[in-house]
């Protein structure tokens, strides 16, 4: 196992001096580290369809991913051209003002998490999950190095991947296309206004522009640049996919509230096999772990390279104790009390992008 | 090197926390629920049985296993289960739930959907577990029920639920398919029908020349070689009244209709083969002009035109099943691609014009 994530570390092209090496393996890296922001987009956008999106649009649902492409899209561009002067000087305090982001998105990991652990194992005091959810990334991101997160993240991306169509075309459930008719639902107007705090959920394009520059300045390179728009395609293609299949397996009963562990399980209880039932459930048990720890590492990056001085191991456990709080006073605090507090996400992207982009670099004096 | 031991050691301390191995006991200290009845009681509360298997004592040589019946009436749904529950010796894990049934006299009166969600939130509910309607009670079908050839019950249940639902003498509806199909009128199901055959439960054994008969009856029924691929031509054939003997009281034939939510309307086993089968060959097509309505059933060329197929038994169906107001072949569902939007469908409404509407069958050429 170690083996193998090490190999993920050498190059996979010829070299033929050191300088080649590093600048090979330094695209590695960086590619790692969009592997695990696209996870972490991924994750979102999956939990705002089962937790959310489902609940109002039904068969139209999977309409909603496809309209949310749009801001996704522009967000990206914006950070694009955010990032190109890099994250020195004054500039790199303009990237916090996504730690509140960082926290919801910690916030809505655990809550999954724990509710589909508590609904496997029943826990014998409240709080036993939501610590057993916050302990492991916390030690994790104390005991390995500060790439580890995106080296795991790249070596289970086809295994996620493989997951994701487990989960979905291969779950053997009965599905029934007529599901997905009438075509328009209650209408494009609706399936737009219910897309629109789904916007929420897309604001981590940031991080695949951000986790590149964990050095501080950019480091293009003119390869990468032709795969990128797969970091947003993928993540995106998988939530239309799962939509699909939620309109054609699940019922829609929207006085009815099934808690989060539920409805993350429920697609593969449609299928009479059960190895595709527990390939669903490890789909989660995989990707929420990953995505909790691409929260803590795209917090350690920010807060590290804002305040230097202070040790790099006390902001994992700082972005992840609001969320255990709200866990343990009340689990659904944020969803139930205050939604509306979920798509502000992508304004506060879009604040911290635009900030970027009007101050610019601090040119060197020769 | 330390640092990967130390983080061994760390997740192996909470291993423990996190597979709920800490006290093993609670795994040996639960009983598993193979059927789950929910009835109607006389105060208009809810009656809940679970039936379990009873675990043998070492000096038991006897192969046959055997189960016992546990009831607790309630209220509501949640009041029942919480009687259930206290007064049960052992936790009830419903993981490896095989069948549920309701009883008639509820299902016809109560909205099912409402009740299958209250079950599907039991903690531990399996969500493939069968559902039935029991013509009576279902608590005497528990009672009632036992397995063949010295099976268990679960492996007696999975297979003759199989090869019924193989032949299309049974349809297969489970606890979440069944939820997920009555949320919308794209379709009505139909589910599995179970009862006590009050002739096998008669202490007093029939006369020589009645079993002759009988025997010949079933062999009659049973002896045509494999019944997946007949069709079912035994006039009336319902569980409760098959023609047959056996050591088994309770019959699994038939199926009842659902429309609006409820049980409508009985099908005999003829008609739910010939509607099963038709879910499968056929093409639905919806045609309208102003009110009149039309219901298309079109089949493929390599129909056959005897047997489960023809045009009587298509036509009697469809009209049975217009008369229960339970569209089970899925009419709604292809009205729906008729339309863009919900609301025009719904102004439509198929509800209304499916009972008086006119069936035309349609065969390729």
């Amino acid at each position: 196992m170690i083996a193998w994530i090490r190999r993920a570390r050498q190059t996979r092209t010829q070299v033929d001096s050191p300088g080649a090496m590093q600048r090979e393996r330094d695209a590695g890296l960086r590619l790692a580290f969009r592997v695990l922001g696209a996870m972490q987009l991924t994750t979102q956008l999956l939990l705002w369809t089962i937790q959310s999106g489902y609940d109002h649009l039904r068969q139209t649902t999977w309409q909603a991913e496809v309209f949310l492409t749009v801001p996704t899209l522009l967000l990206w561009l914006l950070w694009r051209r955010a990032c190109r002067g890099g994250l020195e000087g004054g500039r790199r305090y303009w990237a916090l003002l996504l730690l509140p982001n960082l926290c919801l998105d910690a916030y809505l990991c655990m809550l999954a998490s724990n509710s589909l652990i508590s609904d496997l194992i029943p826990a014998k005091t409240p709080l036993a999950w939501p610590l057993v959810v916050t302990f492991f990334p916390v030690v994790s991101s104390w005991l390995s190095r500060d790439k580890g997160a995106a080296y795991g993240a790249y070596t289970m991306r086809w295994l996620l991947a493989a997951l994701v169509l487990c989960s979905t075309v291969f779950s053997g459930g009965d599905v029934s296309l007529e599901r997905l008719h009438p075509l328009l639902g209650d209408g494009l107007g609706k399936t737009l206004l219910f897309a629109a705090p789904g916007m929420g959920a897309v604001w981590g394009v940031a991080l695949l522009e951000l986790f590149p520059l964990r050095r501080g300045s950019p480091e293009p390179d003119r390869r990468e640049k032709r795969r990128d728009w797969l970091f947003i395609a993928l993540p995106l293609f998988c939530c239309v996919l799962w939509a699909l299949w939620l309109s054609m397996l699940e019922p829609w009963q929207p006085e009815e509230c099934w808690d989060a562990g539920r409805k993350l399980a429920g697609l593969n209880q449609y299928g009479s096999n059960i190895l595709i039932y527990g390939l669903s459930i490890l789909f989660w048990m995989l990707m929420l772990p990953v995505s909790l720890l691409g929260t803590t590492t795209a917090g350690k990056l920010l807060l590290a390279r804002a305040f230097p001085k202070i040790p790099k191991g006390l902001w994992p456990p700082a972005l992840l104790l609001p969320g255990l709080a709200l866990l343990a006073v009340s689990p659904s605090a944020i969803l139930d009390g205050v939604p509306w507090i979920l798509p502000l996400r992508y304004g506060l992207s879009l604040a911290a992008a635009c900030a970027l982009c009007l101050c610019r670099p601090r040119k060197e004096k020769t | 090197m330390k640092r990967i031991w130390l983080a061994a050691l760390i997740l192996s301390l909470c291993l423990g926390c996190l597979t709920g191995c800490d006290v093993i006991s609670v795994m040996e200290r639960q009983t598993y629920a193979l059927c789950f009845a929910v009835d109607a009681a006389e105060d208009g509360g809810l009656v809940l049985s679970v039936q379990t298997p009873v675990n043998g004592s070492g000096d038991d040589t006897s192969a046959t296993p055997e189960y016992s019946v546990f009831t607790a009436t309630g209220p509501t749904f949640e009041d029942a289960m919480a009687v259930l529950t206290a007064t049960t010796p052992c936790t009830v894990n419903f993981c490896q739930l095989k069948l549920c049934v309701f009883g008639y006299e509820l299902a016809s009166r109560e909205r099912l959907q409402p009740l299958l969600h209250k079950i599907t939130t039991i903690s531990t509910m399996r969500p493939n577990a069968m559902v039935a309607v029991a013509l009576g009670r279902g608590e005497e079908v528990l009672h009632a029920i036992k397995p063949d050839f010295g099976m268990r019950l679960s492996t007696y249940l999975d297979i003759f639920m199989d090869r019924l639902e193989k032949a299309k003498l049974l349809p297969r509806h489970t606890v979440t398919c069944l939820l997920r199909d009555l949320d919308t009128e794209m379709m009505d199901p139909i589910i599995a029908v179970c009862a006590v055959n009050p002739a096998l439960q008669e202490e007093a054994q029939p006369q020589e020349g009645d079993e002759e008969q009988q025997t010949q009856e079933s062999q009659t029924v049973f002896a045509r070689g494999n019944i997946e691929d007949e069709a079912f031509s035994v006039p009336g054939a319902l569980a409760g009244r098959m023609p047959r003997t056996g050591s088994n009281p309770v019959e699994y034939t038939g199926s009842a209709a659902i429309g609006e939510d409820r049980v409508s309307g009985l099908l005999d086993a003829e008609t739910t083969q010939t509607v099963l089968r038709l879910a499968k060959a056929a093409r639905l097509e919806v045609g309208w002009d102003g009110e009149r309505t039309q219901l298309r059933v079109c089949l493929g060329r390599r129909t056959r035109m005897d047997g489960a197929l023809s045009d009587e038994r298509i036509q009697k169906a469809v009209e049975t099943l217009q008369g229960f107001h339970c569209d089970a072949l899925g009419f709604g569902g292809a009205s729906a691609r008729c339309f863009a939007c919900n609301e025009e469908w719904e102004k439509w409404d198929i509800r209304q014009r499916y009972p008086t509407a006119e069936i035309l069958i349609m065969r390729s050429e």
